[in-house]
C-alpha cells in the first residue's frame, strides 16, 4: 500500500470513510468530548496525509490510525489548554439510540485502561496480542485489564438490572 | 456477560455532516477547528494577562537587582558631578584673585627657608607629573567635555609664578630627583579647609572616587588630613623604580591628622585610598611634607 497524500485524494477519501468512525470512537472514549474528539480525528488524518512511510496492508494502516489516535488524545489531555476548560467531560452530543444510552455511559465511565482494550478486543476484533501491541502494553497486562474491565462492567450492569 | 453488548460501540459514529466538515478541514490542512466552533470557555484575555503579569514580574525583579547593584555607583557619580560643578564655579569666580594672590604667596615663602612642603597633585601614570616643575591638577571627571580649561589656566598661571620664584629654584637644586614641588605653609586640616587659596590650589583629586595620586620626593612625608566624618584613610606609597619598596599608612578615626609615612627614595608615586564611601571630596587632603617640616 502506497503513501497517502493530497495528490491521491480518492484513496485518502476511501481510507477516511472506512476508518473515521473507529478513530472517532477511540478519541471519544479517551476525551469524552465530541468537539475534542472531532479535532483529534482531524489531526490524526492530517498526520496520515503527512506520513511518508508506506503501510504494509490495511490492518497495518488501521492499527497505525488507532495508535496515533490514542497518542493524540493523550497529548490533548496533557496539554495545559485542556486543563483550563470547564467542559472537559461532555457526552451530550454523542450519537446513539436512547435505549442504549445508559449502557454507553456505563462503558464510558470505565477507566481508560479498561475500556480501550475492551473496545479493541471485543468490537474491533483484534487478538489480545495485537491489542497489546497497539496499546503498547505487555500481553499479560492486557489480559489483566480485559479481565478486570469485564468484571467492573458486569458489576455495573448487575446493579443497573437490579434497579 | 454477552459479548454482543459491545456491539453498542457501533452506534458511536459521526454524522455525515460532521464527517464532511472534518474531511474538508483535513483537506485544507487545518489543524484545529476550535475557534470556528467556539466550544471552549477559556478566556484568551486571561492567557494574555498571565503573560503580561509574568513579564512585569521579571521586569520588576530585574530593575530591583539593577538598582541594588548600581546604587553606590550612581551615588558616587552624582556626587562627583556636583562637586566638580561647584569646584568649577568656585575656580571661575576666583580666577582673577588667584593670579593676584599667587605672587603674594610666593613672596611670603621666600622668607620661609626652613619649611618646604611639597604638594603635587596629578595623575600617577603621567610622565609629566613625575618630572614636572609645574602643578598639574587633573579633574576627576572622565568626560572630555567636562574638563575646565579655566581651571587649568588658573593653575598654569599659578605654576608659572611659582616656577619663577627663587624658592622653587632652591628646592629644585636641593632635590636630586629633579621633581618639582610647590611650597606652602603647613596647615592643619581646619586651616586648610578655611584657606581659600589652598583649597583652590590643591583640591584633593579623586580618581575613581576614592584615590588620589601625586609625585613624591625623597625624604618627603605623606600626611593625611581629613575630617573625622568617615572611618579611615589609607595612604599607599608606591615606588616607580623598585617594586620591593613600598610603604603604607592607615589612618583611623582616632588618628586625626596623626599618621605619616617617610618616603624612602626618589620618584615615588603616592596615592591614598579612602575606605569610607560616604566621605566627601573636601574631607580629605594628603600632603607631602619635607623632612625639615617635622624637624621643626
Amino acid at each position: 500500500m502506497g503513501t497517502l497524500s493530497t495528490a491521491n485524494e480518492k484513496e485518502f477519501a476511501r481510507v477516511y470513510e472506512k476508518y473515521v468512525d473507529s478513530v472517532y470512537r477511540v478519541c471519544l472514549m479517551l476525551l469524552k468530548n465530541t468537539s475534542d474528539a472531532q479535532d483529534a480525528v482531524q489531526n490524526v488524518f492530517i498526520k496520515l496525509i503527512n506520513k511518508k512511510e508506506d503501510f504494509e496492508n490495511e490492518n497495518h494502516l488501521k492499527a497505525w490510525l488507532i495508535t496515533v489516535a490514542k497518542n493524540e488524545c493523550k497529548n490533548v489531555l496533557k496539554h495545559w489548554f485542556f486543563s483550563q476548560r470547564s467542559d472537559s467531560s461532555q457526552l451530550e452530543n454523542i450519537t446513539y439510540s436512547d435505549k442504549n444510552d445508559s449502557l454507553i455511559n456505563e462503558i464510558f465511565e470505565l477507566p481508560d485502561k479498561y475500556k480501550l482494550p475492551l473496545y479493541l478486543y471485543y468490537y474491533e476484533g483484534y487478538s489480545t496480542q495485537e491489542t497489546a501491541e497497539i496499546l503498547g502494553i505487555k500481553h499479560s497486562t492486557l489480559r489483566t485489564h480485559l479481565k478486570k474491565g469485564r468484571e467492573k462492567l458486569k458489576k455495573i450492569l448487575e446493579v443497573n438490572d437490579g434497579e | 456477560m454477552n459479548d454482543n453488548i459491545f456491539e453498542i460501540f457501533g452506534e458511536i459514529t459521526l454524522t455525515d455532516e460532521q464527517k464532511k466538515k472534518i474531511y474538508e478541514n483535513i483537506v485544507k490542512n487545518k489543524t484545529s477547528s476550535k475557534k470556528e466552533r467556539g466550544k471552549t470557555n477559556f478566556s484568551y484575555i486571561k492567557y494574555a494577562s498571565m503573560w503580561v503579569a509574568v513579564f512585569l514580574l521579571c521586569f520588576c525583579v530585574k530593575n530591583f537587582y539593577d538598582m541594588h547593584n548600581r546604587t553606590t555607583k550612581i551615588y558616587i557619580g552624582e556626587r562627583n558631578n556636583i562637586i566638580s560643578e561647584e569646584k568649577i564655579k568656585k575656580e571661575l569666580s576666583e580666577k582673577e584673585a588667584l593670579k593676584e594672590n599667587s605672587e603674594e604667596i610666593v613672596n611670603e615663602q621666600k622668607n620661609d627657608k626652613q619649611i618646604f612642603n611639597h604638594i603635587i597633585l596629578g595623575s600617577p601614570q603621567s610622565e609629566e607629573t613625575q618630572g614636572a616643575d609645574s602643578i598639574i591638577v587633573e579633574n576627576e571627571k572622565t568626560d572630555e567635555n567636562d574638563k575646565t580649561p579655566q581651571t587649568e589656566e588658573a593653575f598654569s598661571d599659578f605654576s608659572a609664578s611659582y616656577n619663577s620664584s627663587e624658592s622653587i629654584e632652591e628646592n629644585k637644586n636641593a632635590s636630586s630627583s629633579g621633581g618639582g614641588a610647590a611650597r606652602i605653609k603647613s596647615l592643619s586640616f581646619e586651616e586648610l579647609m578655611n584657606n581659600e587659596k589652598f583649597g583652590e590650589y590643591f583640591p584633593a583629586t579623586f580618581i575613581n572616587g576614592y584615590s588620589f595620586s601625586g609625585a613624591a620626593l625623597k625624604d618627603d612625608y605623606a600626611v593625611a588630613y581629613y575630617n573625622s566624618n568617615f572611618h579611615s584613610v589609607t595612604v599607599t606609597v608606591n615606588p616607580l623604580t623598585d617594586n620591593s619598596l613600598y610603604g603604607k599608612i592607615s589612618i583611623e578615626r582616632e588618628d586625626y591628622n596623626g599618621k605619616y609615612f617617610n618616603v624612602p627614595t626618589e620618584k615615588y608615586l603616592i596615592s591614598y585610598f579612602v575606605s569610607d564611601k560616604n566621605c566627601k571630596n573636601e574631607d580629605v587632603y594628603v600632603m607631602l611634607h619635607s623632612a625639615e617640616y617635622f624637624k621643626k
